[in-house]
């Protein structure tokens, strides 16, 4: 699609009819997590949008996120949301390399100052800007380079929104997330280890749509698919209310699909999407495969105890926190966040399993 | 290296992909679902007024999502749309009640909503098509014109 050509104009000429872009819309509603209804003005809006540059910088992380996305179950849905941006920059999917690369990111800074998007997956080490660097500058001096005609900023992954994997203790690289350093651009976070890949391309596509980055949660989530708990979404929450639990991965309960609680399902104090939107085809989804949810989304994860251990944090307060945030801004949802995490790190240390009962007194 | 070989050989012999195995499990969220579609149902009664359920933003068990299309059946009318990889419209043995699949290219479903209307909103022709189709139309009489005059004694 040419820069100059507005989405309308350009699936016109490519005999794609406005029923067939109906119906794409009308799936993309679906990811957007809005009424279906929605999709008719889903798609007078994007027919008139000119597509906005994307600059992807990779810092300290793995290219999950990367190969999340590209293995979306919907390549053709992600192939037409990619003809909706201009991906300018992306150092997995680009064939251009070294000097040319370089040279394609400060053009497309150059040329869209002040519209394009920065999308971001990774964490910025700062304890020595050298662990990691890009064409010889480190991932510090090209992130604060790039931002500087940045509209606003996507941080995908839990790397980059909330330090990851890198950023676990002892943190050797001293690894920060990206909202720790950008400061002056609008930021969003999209956690996940990876994320859902139609949680990225919903929350682009959000954007693209409404021409602003969605409403967002404590953490800077994007409430559509942050808004709930995997707990509150999960098929098998009716067992819960029952008291009805796996105790083993081979008992009668695990057989049966009961809730995976017991053995150590993080779902009650995890906000993601993968309890409708699903993974793999949209064939499944890690509790309905008969494990918990390991709560890779959530600020710290990996050093929040072990996979297989009942919850030790009395989640409740962590749902106040949420509320309290919602109503009262992020200044005082900062500091009854504070709280919070005091009160779940003194839980953490002596850790103490919380009972069922107890837990359904804090829900 | 022949060892390797041997091994190199066999892996074309192994099937690898996503199996998904049947499941029975009920959540309990088949009730309430059924209590909404029959409220939106009363409702395009009493009203006129339309609605969407989107199926895929919903926690049903797996085994919810084929009970839940085995009870709302196969009614008199199907419909395909074909381009984009199609979709999938009929209506439900209640009219009035239509689901609505999107598929990609491969066939999967990428979307599954109940439309509870008169008619599905995609099954009409669109202002657009129409004003594209009128052109067209519009350029194969001039055609057809052109050639007949050319024809004539």
């Amino acid at each position: 699609m040419s820069e100059s050509m507005t989405l309308g104009e350009s699936l016109r000429r490519r005999g794609i009819s406005r029923r067939s872009f109906l119906k794409y819309c009308a799936t993309m509603t679906s990811l957007m997590a809005l009424s279906p209804a929605m999709g008719p003005v889903v798609a007078a809006t994007l027919e008139r949008i000119r597509r906005p540059s994307v600059i992807w910088l990779s810092f300290q992380e793995c290219t999950g996120c990367t190969e999340s996305l590209t293995r979306s179950h919907n390549p053709s849905l992600e192939g037409l949301i990619f003809d909706f941006l201009s991906l300018d920059y992306h150092h997995t999917l680009q064939a251009a390399s070294g000097e040319a690369a370089e040279q394609a990111r400060e053009e497309a800074m150059r040329e869209n100052a002040g519209k394009y998007l920065v999308v971001v997956d990774g964490s910025v080490p700062l304890a020595n800007k050298g662990y990691s660097t890009i064409a010889g500058k480190s991932n510090l001096d090209i992130l604060q380079e790039t931002l500087t005609g940045a509209a606003a900023v996507v941080a995908v992954g839990t790397c980059a929104a909330f330090g990851g994997l890198p950023k676990a203790k002892p943190n050797p690289t001293g690894a920060v997330a990206i909202a720790d350093i950008v400061k002056d651009k609008p930021i969003i976070n999209i956690p996940g280890c990876p994320p859902v890949p139609v949680v990225i391309t919903g929350t682009l596509a959000h954007y693209l749509v409404f021409g602003r980055l969605p409403e967002m949660d404590q953490y800077r989530r994007p409430k559509a698919f942050f808004g709930t708990s995997i707990h509150d979404r999960c098929y098998r929450r009716p067992f819960y209310d029952k008291g009805l639990f796996a105790e083993s991965f081979d008992d009668e309960g695990a057989r049966k699909g009961w809730c995976l609680y017991q053995l150590g399902c993080k779902g009650p104090m995890t906000y993601n999407a993968c309890a409708v939107l699903k993974w793999n085809d949209g064939t499944s989804w890690p509790v309905e495969s008969g494990h918990g949810c390991l709560g890779c989304s959530e600020p710290e994860f990996w050093d929040a105890g072990g996979f297989y251990r009942e919850l030790s944090v009395p989640i409740g307060q962590s749902t106040r926190t949420t509320a309290y945030a919602a109503v009262a801004g992020l200044v005082v949802g900062g500091a009854v966040g504070f709280m919070a995490r005091t009160h779940r790190d003194t839980a953490k240390r002596a850790h103490e399993p919380v009972s069922v009962d107890q837990l359904e007194q804090k829900l | 290296m022949e060892l390797g070989a041997s091994v190199m050989n066999e892996i074309p012999h192994i099937s690898l992909g996503v199996r998904k195995e049947p499941s029975t499990t009920y959540g309990g969220n088949l009730l309430p679902l059924l209590h909404q579609i029959h409220y939106g149902l009363d409702q395009l009664q009493t009203l006129g007024e339309p609605c969407f359920i989107d199926l895929s933003s919903l926690p049903l068990a797996p085994a919810e999502q084929t009970a839940l299309l085995d009870f709302l059946g196969m009614g008199e009318v199907q419909i395909s749309i074909h381009n984009l990889g199609g979709s999938k419209i009929w209506e439900s043995r209640f009219p009035g009640v239509w689901v609505v699949e999107h598929l990609n290219e491969q066939g999967d479903c990428l979307a599954r909503h109940l439309e509870i209307a008169n008619f599905p909103y995609l099954a009409r022709s669109q202002a657009e098509d129409i004003a594209f189709g009128l052109e067209q139309l519009e350029d194969g009489l001039k055609t057809l014109a052109d050639t007949e005059r050319g024809d004539s004694p």
